[in-house]
């Protein structure tokens, strides 16, 4: 089976004392350059096609939120590049200001378990920032993991996955969708209320409300289930990059990985042909009946009035797996524990919550409610609800759960420290981090699919394979010239 | 929400239709974490109105 290169982009909440979201985008920008530690700032923009739709056309421009609009209204920000203020990171990784939200963008990993702590790793990443932050302007400055604001504004936290351009839109589209609707059951981060539509007293999708398309290259407003922006971050020939945009931020490190396991168990599927066939009626109404289905059955609607499950749906992906894919550590597992935990949602419970956000946190507020003598219409539980995403440490609620072991732990602080000093070895990711950490001062610009060195008053670009066999002996490259080349040997 | 047949597999390789129940699987019954500790004494720092007061641009 072929390894999937992926990461995951979030776009994190920020609370600053004294401002607010007029301010935003200056306050993610501060907090971005405030990044104390070691980084590059040279990102590289020619790359980057978000108006390009995988369906073969490009949108003239992208949908906004009029709402949103008003906060620019008469502001002037500056060069797109100094608005976004990028950092490239020793590991590989992208650091910036993305509308107003620092966004921590893992390097490309192959493994489940070393994405899921990258994504962890992040979090530290985006503290240590705030921290800078708070202490400049000695103001409190808070972190959220999260992806609403309660109030109508969504923030996205991303998934992307390097597949062949032989596949195409299609059988992409067909394939992924009905995954990306039912594994919220297992990988969602639950949600107090509702935004838009029906009223819902809690939801175990934190983005079900912002979906109003089956698919489109949208992310800002008019959002899709299944984006089909076109920027591939490697050869257009030869790669497309899946851009899923349907999930939710995972606090617990296991959802990570299931989140990006379940998407790619249908990717593997995709791309042998095996893929069960769902013929959903509605995916964009069928992902909100799930988030909203507090009776847990997670009906979905089918063409011809017909009908099946959630279960069924996420059942029928492991049973084709099984059948026609040679499963690696990674697909097992993500098959044997995401059986096990469908069956714990009905049998224990307690075991369930241990790996899944929205029945944390649900308990969390039933707990609230029980000894408040509350129910589900107190305004109060939406800030529980927002606590429980608070990336301190010392003061998230997610976090006082795993100092209690009632949720699978995070990885270690040692795993942790050892994610933000080097790429994934295995990766382009690891090539790009070394170029930060061994030869900053000769790298003119990189991005996820290249990097421009400057050598002897010459620009030189060398690509990078997102399935190059990156070697650990990259690390042993003594000059700037040895390093091109080991690099341009890379197939 | 039609009143249609349950599908219990993927359309593959011929659509297969059964009678379906109306029964979906029952609530499960999340039980609570135990214990006031670490995370009763954070619930009680939290500003009930800190969500009224979170308003985010929107992003991606």
């Amino acid at each position: 089976m072929r390894r999937i290169l992926s990461g995951i982009e979030t776009e994190y909440g920020l609370l600053i004392s004294g401002r607010g979201a007029d301010s935003q985008v200056d306050d993610a920008m501060a907090l971005v350059r405030g990044y104390p530690d070691e980084c590059l700032v040279a990102w590289d923009y020619r790359y980057e096609s978000p108006r390009s739709d995988l369906r073969g056309f490009r949108l003239e421009k992208l949908a906004y939120d009029p709402e949103d609009a008003k906060f620019d209204e008469g502001k002037v920000y500056g060069q797109d590049g100094d608005i976004r203020s990028d950092r490239i990171l020793p590991n590989g990784a992208r650091f910036y200001n993305d509308h107003g939200h620092p966004e921590y963008s893992t390097p490309e990993c192959f493994s489940l378990q070393e994405l899921a702590a990258h994504d962890c790793a992040g979090q530290r990443v985006v503290l240590r920032a705030a921290a800078v932050l708070a202490k400049k302007t000695e103001v409190d400055v808070t972190v959220y993991k999260n992806n609403t604001d309660f109030h109508g504004a969504s923030y996205g936290t991303h998934e992307n996955y390097s597949m062949p351009r032989s596949l195409g839109f299609e059988p992409l589209f067909r394939d992924l969708t009905p995954m990306l609707v039912a594994r919220q059951i297992l990988v969602g981060a639950g949600k107090v209320g509702s935004e838009t539509g029906r009223a819902a007293t809690y939801q175990l999708s934190q983005r079900a409300d912002f979906f109003s398309e089956a698919a489109n290259a949208e992310t800002l407003f008019r959002r899709p289930v299944f984006n089909t922006r076109d920027e591939p971050h490697a050869d257009p020939r030869e790669w497309i990059r899946v851009h899923v945009i349907a999930g939710d931020a995972n606090m617990i490190p296991a959802a990570s990985a299931r989140k990006v396991g379940l998407a790619k168990l249908a990717l593997h599927l995709c791309e042998e042909g095996t893929a069960p066939l769902w013929k959903m009626s509605n995916p964009v109404l069928s992902f909100q009946d799930i988030s909203r289905d507090e009776s847990y059955a997670f009906r979905v609607e089918l063409d011809g009035r017909s009908w099946t499950t959630g279960y069924e749906i996420l059942e029928s992906y492991f049973a084709a797996a099984e059948r026609t894919l040679e499963l690696d550590d990674d697909m097992r597992w993500v098959i044997d524990s995401s059986r096990k935990l469908l069956a714990d949602l009905h049998d224990c419970p307690d075991r369930f919550r241990r790996q899944v956000d929205w029945a944390a946190k649900k308990a969390i507020l039933e707990q609230f409610m029980e000894s408040e003598g509350s129910d589900w219409r107190d305004p109060s539980l939406r800030a529980y609800d927002l606590e429980y995403h608070n990336v301190d440490p010392d003061d998230g609620l997610h976090s006082a759960l795993v100092q209690m072991d009632e949720v699978e732990s995070d990885p270690s602080e040692e795993i942790q420290l050892a994610c933000l000093q080097e790429g994934p070895r295995d990766t382009r990711a690891f090539a790009r981090g070394l170029a930060v950490s061994k030869f900053k001062d000769q790298v003119l610009s990189a991005c996820w699919n290249s990097i421009t060195f400057k050598v002897a008053d010459e620009a030189v670009e060398v690509t990078l394979p997102p399935e190059g066999d990156y070697a650990a002996q990259l690390k042993d490259a003594a000059d700037v010239g040895s390093f091109i080349e080991m690099l341009r040997g890379i197939k | 929400m039609t009143d249609g047949d349950r599908l219990t597999r993927p359309l593959s390789p011929e659509p297969s239709r059964k009678l379906g129940d109306e029964s979906g699987p029952n609530k499960p019954d999340i039980s609570k974490p135990d214990g006031g500790n670490e995370l009763l004494r954070r619930m009680k720092k939290v500003d009930p109105d800190q969500a009224k007061k979170y308003r985010q641009r929107s992003g991606e």
